[in-house]
């Protein structure tokens, strides 16, 4: 059984090209749906707009990381052993 | 109403814990199990009211308050305590689960705990426990940390020890009740601080990232559960409506994910999760409504199944290729496929993904947050489900087990079926309370007028729009987010500076001290003890011979005793302060 699935899952991660393609696929259809559903209370305001929760996703994400990994990591980042020294 | 016909779940820890040690041979290992069940067995069978209380001091201690809060928190504990112990199950070490027993127990009784005192009490207990959960890895780098730990929580709990001492001396009660924010005097605020420090709020929690990744595999998925979950619900029970909790659990909730972010320690990005999901619980305790109360509750309730479980994949990598971090892994999917199934339920539950049980939970406190018209938070509580998904839900699964760099090629020691068990149970769990939110919502301590209900067609569009994009935030940034070896300084940097400063004002005065005392010793004892050895020599050759060899016998078998106890070494002075302060305590409970 684990052998199994094991080989399974690498046929799938040897396949990322299919899994994209499925991904913006999602992708697009979870904003269609958006069109349709709409929160039935806007907590925000902008929320009641269509898209919202994907740019939110989309850019709070990017901020998120560009600016962790890019800005603040060299600035508070040191060797593994700089408390032991 | 005082009834005895409640088995307190602590008792059969502790009854294992002292008799682990005696037992020989093969099959002891499923004793384990028993303390679980007989707790699962209790928490499902009681029924609401006062049970035991201790004549002590002036007041009775109580330990056993059984009321709606405390059920729902007890519940989950001895539910992970069963998970808990299957995983550990192979573990030979019995020093260990001695060490989880102690701990688990502490647990319990901080929740069922009446009074302030118990609390205390109990809280020490597991701060014990868990210390030794960190020493018993046995690695330089865990011992040190379990020092660090041990001094941080004791600090912790001088605070809770003043505030409640305070109190009961303006106040005359150790009774553990609600304290409204107006009002609130000094006290209150002591005993606040020393919860905030068991629930890691930033700027406090620097212990958790240090201690919890340097644990022993098993014993981390005990701690990530317990502590910070007590501290939860102790501030659930006292200090609900606190506008500065409601603002310190955003902070932490936000301040957790970014630094998860740039993490490459598999458990430490996990501890950062910690800090962060435990910030939805203080946020939505400090807004108080009855939403966010239920929603913190809920909330803790599924942290502690997907947390575990979590932890429990995260402890499979470091058992199997005996590292956790991330920039020496990869593409472990082919041999681990299991390990990664099961993570992914912890981690897709953690993102509040639907079908799973972080969307009951978590949706439930943002969006208590939102119609309580605290938009600032809600927003930052949204944020924060952005982060988590992108590190533990995609970072660290990615890195761990797919990624197209070279794949970790090193030999994997086989792991333990129990341990897939354990890791099951888990699973199951959060699957069932997220498609069944009942199961869960049946025991949230507030009565809500209309009860939340999380599977409507908005919130799992809205959930799949947040976490599909964010998905996509990490497909652009992959080779940005790649983790790097280092170390991300964080607010430890300042305890240790702390620490140094303490140590030279308290050192160098004694140093100076012990410098002269030497020299005067030198200078006029030295010499008198000569002549008082050259007396003594005298009054035995010439006399009572017999009398002086019995006492320098006895003598020197004191002093090998004493000698043995001296091993300078602080867990063994940590062991036989407890044991001694156990003794203490029963004195005092006897004679008064």
């Amino acid at each position: 059984m684990n052998e199994w699935l094991g080989e399974l899952l690498d046929k799938w991660r040897q396949q990322w090209r299919a899994w994209r393609v499925i991904m913006f696929a999602v992708l697009a259809c979870l904003v269609g749906l958006n069109f349709v559903f709409h929160p039935h209370e806007p907590h925000f305001g902008y929320d009641k707009y269509t898209g919202f929760w994907a740019i939110f996703g989309l850019g709070v994400g990017l901020v998120m990381v560009i600016v962790m990994k890019k800005i603040i990591q060299p600035m508070i980042a040191r060797d593994e052993d700089f408390y032991d020294r | 109403m005082i009834g005895n016909s409640f088995l307190h779940p602590s008792i059969a820890f502790l009854a294992l814990a002292l008799a682990l040690p005696f037992f020989r041979g093969k099959g002891w290992n499923w004793l384990l199990l028993v303390p679980p069940i007989l707790a699962i067995w209790s928490i499902f069978t009681v029924e609401p009211g006062m049970y035991g209380v201790l004549p002590y001091l002036d007041e009775g201690l109580i330990l056993g308050r059984v009321d709606k809060l405390s059920i729902v928190f007890a519940q989950v504990f001895a539910i992970m305590s069963l998970i808990g112990m299957f995983y550990a199950m192979h573990v030979k070490d019995k020093a260990q689960h001695v060490s989880a027993c102690l701990y688990v127990a502490g647990g319990f009784g901080c929740v069922f705990a009446g009074d302030l005192l118990t609390v205390f009490l109990f809280w020490e207990l597991m701060s014990i426990g868990s210390t030794f959960l960190v020493f018993l890895n046995r690695t330089e780098e865990s011992i040190h940390a379990g020092f660090r730990y041990f001094m941080y929580h004791t600090v912790g709990g001088l605070f809770l020890l003043a505030g409640l001492l305070l109190r009961y001396k303006a106040l005359g009660t150790f009774a553990f009740v609600h304290t409204a924010p107006m009002g609130a005097q000094y006290y209150d605020w002591l005993i606040l601080i020393g919860f905030c420090v068991n629930a890691a709020v930033v700027p406090l929690h620097a212990w958790l990232p240090d201690a919890y990744p340097r644990g022993t595999v098993t014993g981390s998925v005990f701690m990530c559960a317990y502590t910070t979950k007590t501290a939860v619900y102790v501030l659930c029970r006292g200090f609900a409506g606190w506008e500065v909790l409601a603002v310190a659990g955003t902070v932490m909730a936000v301040y957790g994910v970014l630094y998860a972010c740039i993490e490459n320690n598999a458990r430490r990005i996990l501890s950062y999760h910690i800090v962060s999901q435990v910030g939805y619980m203080v946020a939505g305790i400090g807004i108080g409504t009855a939403m966010t109360i239920n929603g913190a509750v809920a909330h803790a309730y599924a942290h502690i199944l997907y947390k575990g479980l979590l932890f429990m994949g995260a402890g499979c990598l470091l058992y199997a290729a005996g590292t956790q971090k991330l920039d020496e892994l990869g593409g472990l999917v082919k041999r681990l496929p299991w390990v990664m199934v099961l993570y992914m339920i912890a981690a897709l539950s953690i993102s509040g993904m639907p079908v799973f049980n972080g969307f009951i939970s978590k949706t439930m406190t943002i969006a208590g947050a939102a119609e309580a018209h605290r938009t600032w938070l809600a927003a930052g509580l949204e944020i924060a489900a952005v982060g988590t998904f992108v590190s533990v839900g995609i970072k660290l699964p990615y890195f761990a087990f797919w990624g197209r760099r070279p794949t970790y090629q090193g030999e994997l020691r086989p792991i333990p079926w129990n341990m897939y068990v354990g890791m099951a149970i888990a699973g199951a769990l959060c699957i069932a309370q997220g498609v069944y939110p009942r199961i869960l919502y049946a025991y949230l301590p507030v009565a809500q007028e209309h009860m939340y209900t999380p599977w409507t067609v908005w919130h799992v569009l809205q959930a799949g729009l947040i976490l599909g994009f964010s998905g996509l935030a990490f497909y652009f940034l992959r080779y940005v987010i790649t983790p790097h070896k280092k170390l991300n300084l964080d607010f430890d940097y300042y305890y240790r500076l702390i620490g140094r400063w303490v140590l030279a004002v308290l050192c160098r005065p004694v140093a100076w001290i012990d410098d002269r005392w030497t020299e005067a010793y030198r200078a006029g004892g030295l010499r008198g003890l000569m002549a008082v050895a050259a007396g003594t020599v005298w009054f035995d050759k010439h006399g009572i011979d017999t009398v002086v060899d019995g006492t320098a016998y006895s003598v020197k078998d004191i002093g090998k005793v004493g000698a043995k106890v001296q091993s300078g070494r602080l867990q063994d002075y940590i062991a036989l302060a407890a044991v001694l302060a156990l003794c203490v305590f029963a004195l005092v409970w006897y004679l008064g």
